[in-house]
């Protein structure tokens, strides 16, 4: 069981500058999009996949094992401990409201209720037929050499097909963030405001009303012929795929069938699955 | 309100608690026990260095707002404004220090002759029997005896410590002020003017003869050795000299060492 008491729990209430929303949900569905969107607001700064979290809980983690504190604890020094990390986090960004993207953070409701106060968390949805399908395409497209997906293959000394790659995607890539989130869904269902992509994708404006309800903050029209990413990350430093967070400027559905891209018995596999837990 | 910040460092058993005792009656001072801070600023640098997501896109200005305000946030919740930060390991980081607190820190660094310092681990050894130490000697295959143990508190502990005030000598000479453990003793009232003159503290009547560690200091738990930091409410020597305690081949032994450090090093 993980300790409750993380992210210096106390009664006190944190000091926190600026507002904190969170952006979590399922790989290849539409977060970063969702993001470029949202930080054309002046006022709103969608992170990039944020250490915040992994910052929060690794440091409370040390201040538990330091001998010094377990000569004196002081638990004060945890509380404000943790609103150091959380202010200095973003503080270089002008800014007054953050969304931090973290997958993890679907999970972690009792801990950002501790740590910020409350906690509103907006995950991003897709069917996992789709999300295989469209991690392929991605890694059929790379420009030049082998691909992270199918190192990963290599390393474990399995064939490179497409049955073997959309397992490896479904086991390191997709299964603990679907896991966080079916966590938060069973838990803590009414802090969690959840995008389809396909919505996302159909019913633009309507989706990004329905956010700003969710998160009561004053509608901001945004430019969605227009979307540009400007947060950008390292994806081959990190995951060992480029383009993993390139987006298309105008949000239109470009992904073809997941049907013609896995193939029919790859494509069954995984919808008999019922995977989609959100959708029952 | 940002605090001042100052350390406190040196040599094992030679005074620091009692030291900080005495400081803490300052009403503008709070001198820590052994403080996290430093533990925690380099854990935070390796933890957000580590961080995929920080490998991913890397802000250092991120990590410095970090740290700064863990700096603040570690004794925020003390009402005095200036700190005394105790830590044996300030002495080897006084260059790393400059970078995370952005400015040059003043250091105060108590010393004693060296037999006494063994002498005194010696006797905490006697009296917690059992101890870790006596165990690591057990499971390296020699019997515990006072050489072993003296000998086992001076590769593992003593020696580094002694490299740290060596280190600090080098690095930040200009911003030290050491503090002999028999000048605090003999002289209470002129060492605590030096302290206050080079820290440049208030004057303040400290109270030599009520003398309160006001911290519990789960020495056992922490540190493994019972009475770590428990001290008398008045100054007094000890009534035992460290040469009875070690005797005189010991004694001998470790004069010699002290006079190979203090004599490179100028201290």
């Amino acid at each position: 069981m993980e300790r409750l008491v993380s992210f210096g729990a106390t009664k006190s209430r944190p000091m926190i500058e600026k507002q904190f929303f969170f952006l979590a949900g399922l790989p290849r569905s539409g977060s970063t999009v969702l993001a470029s969107i949202l930080n054309q607001n002046p006022e709103i700064y969608v992170t990039p996949t944020s250490p915040l979290e992994r910052l929060l809980r690794e440091n409370d983690d040390a201040w538990h094992k330091t001998s010094s504190v377990i000569a004196n604890p002081f638990p004060e020094q945890l509380k404000n401990m943790s609103d150091a990390i959380i202010n200095g986090c973003w503080e270089h960004i002008d800014k007054p409201i953050i969304i931090d993207k973290h997958r993890v953070w679907s999970s972690k409701i009792p801990q950002i209720k501790l740590g910020f106060g409350q906690a509103k968390i907006i995950v991003t949805t897709r069917d996992i037929p789709s999300i295989l399908a469209s991690f392929l395409r991605v890694d059929r497209n790379l420009p030049v050499g082998i691909g992270g997906i199918d190192q990963n293959l290599i390393k474990e000394g399995m064939w490179l097909n497409d049955i073997n790659r959309a397992n490896i995607m479904w086991n390191t890539y997709i299964k603990k963030t679907w896991l966080s989130f079916k966590t938060g869904y069973e838990n803590y269902q009414n802090y969690l405001h959840i995008v389809e992509y396909d919505d996302l994708c159909s019913k633009k404006e309507e989706v990004i009303k329905g956010i700003y309800n969710f998160l009561e903050l004053p509608y901001y029209k945004h430019d969605l012929e227009n979307i540009v990413n400007v947060t950008p990350e390292n994806d081959e430093e990190s995951y060992g795929l480029v383009g993993l967070h390139n987006i298309n400027a105008t949000l239109e559905k470009t992904s073809s069938d997941p049907k013609d891209i896995l193939d029919e018995s790859l494509y069954d596999k995984y919808k008999n699955m019922n995977l989609e837990f959100w959708r029952s | 309100m940002e605090k001042t910040f100052y350390f406190l460092s040196g040599l094992p058993r030679s005074g620091s608690t009692v030291l900080t005792s005495i400081l803490n009656q300052h009403p503008e001072v709070y001198a820590t026990p052994t403080s996290p801070l430093l533990d925690q600023l380099i854990s935070n640098q390796n933890i957000w260095r580590k961080a995929q997501q920080v490998r991913a896109n890397p802000i250092e200005e991120q990590l410095t707002n970090i740290t700064r305000r863990l700096i603040t946030a570690m004794w925020k919740h003390r009402p005095e404004p200036i700190i005394i930060d105790k830590n044996r390991g300030w002495g080897k980081n006084m260059p790393a220090s400059v970078i995370l607190f952005e400015k040059e820190i003043k250091i105060v660094m108590v010393v004693r002759d060296l037999p006494s310092i063994m002498a005194s681990w010696l006797k905490l050894l006697k009296s917690n029997p059992g101890n870790h130490i006596d165990q690591l000697i057990i499971s390296n295959g020699f019997q515990v005896t006072d050489e072993t143990r003296v000998m086992e508190m001076w590769n593992n502990m003593v020696k580094d410590c002694y490299e740290s005030v060596t280190q600090a000598v080098k690095d930040a000479g200009n911003r030290i002020l050491i503090i002999e453990y028999d000048d605090l003793i003999k002289n209470p009232k002129s060492t605590l003017a030096s302290i206050e003159s080079f820290l440049e503290l208030s004057k303040h009547e400290y109270d030599f003869n009520n003398i309160i560690n006001n911290n519990n200091d789960d020495d056992l738990s922490a540190w493994g050795l019972d009475g770590m930091h428990t001290i008398r409410n008045t100054l007094k020597k000890t009534s035992e000299s460290p040469q009875t305690i070690l005797g005189n081949d010991l004694f001998e032994k470790f004069k010699d060492i002290e006079r190979s450090y203090r004599g490179q090093y100028g201290w």
